[in-house]
């Protein structure tokens, strides 16, 4: 199938790179909802709870976005279109087996 | 204008879930036109057309779940620690992480989905379509279950 490599490497490589992001808490800034604030470092106790999640996010478009522009076309298009469907399959499953801690 | 944005978020969550829910049942197989049940002619939908629809409302709700989230975590979730809710907490956090997964899988969903339809594009345009109809019923169900938790668990 041609024309859909550049569209399922952006999905493949966002979603990795999503799962790493919060497993290994890699986000690019994180968001402080008591006062407000966007923060690229940690801040103290009085800041309040933080919100990653927005952070995980544009850690995983920064990085997914270059790559499938600059992946060239014929070379995205050898990827089976398996790969695809299988990949947030895979990441669903991980998340799952990872976030069973809250039910134990 | 956080309850706005709530009730929003949930009726934008009703489209999304009747439009995925049809377009994951017409990648099953088909039945011949005389043997046709109520199922069968719930999936006998021109599929494709929903892939768009699909694609704004996911983002849109998206936006609403981003949007409601600071609320949740400065509220809502201290009161779950509270009331020693712990699964009501990780199903939250499984809801995150799927919604993020989805928002990714978008374009290859787009793709996949883009008429006329490639025949070899098929296993991955059903996969694709099951898992955002799984996310998008967990989200929605899970939305409910804790917007509602304090009266289902007194």
């Amino acid at each position: 199938m041609k024309g859909h490599g550049k569209f399922s490497v952006f999905s493949i490589v966002f979603g990795l790179v999503y799962t790493l992001a919060f497993y290994f808490s890699l986000a690019l800034f994180k968001y402080y909802p008591l006062n407000g604030q966007f923060h690229i470092d940690d801040q103290g106790k009085s800041a309040g709870p933080p919100i990653s999640w927005y952070g995980w996010l544009a850690t995983a478009l920064i990085v997914s976005l270059p790559i499938a522009l600059i992946v060239p076309r014929k070379w995205a298009d050898r990827l089976s279109p398996l790969w695809a469907g299988l990949t947030p399959a895979i990441l669903i499953v991980a998340v799952l087996i990872y976030e069973k801690r809250w039910f134990l | 204008m956080i309850t706005t944005i709530l009730i929003i978020h949930g009726l934008l969550a009703v489209a999304l879930l009747g439009a995925i829910t049809h377009q994951a049942f017409s990648t099953t197989k088909r039945t011949p036109a005389a043997n046709r049940s109520f199922i069968d002619k719930y999936r006998a939908v021109g599929a494709a057309s929903y892939t768009n629809a699909v694609i704004v409302l996911f983002i849109v709700t998206s936006i609403g779940g981003g949007l409601l989230y600071p609320q949740y975590r400065l509220d809502v979730r201290p009161t779950l620690e509270d009331l020693g809710l712990r699964e009501a907490n990780g199903v939250f956090e499984i809801k995150e992480h799927l919604a993020a997964i989805g928002l990714g899988l978008l374009p290859a969903y787009w793709v996949f989905w883009r008429t006329p339809l490639a025949p070899e594009g098929a296993v991955a345009r059903r996969y694709l379509t099951w898992i955002l109809a799984f996310i998008i019923w967990w989200n929605f169900l899970v939305g409910h279950v804790l917007n509602n938790i304090r009266g289902l668990f007194q």
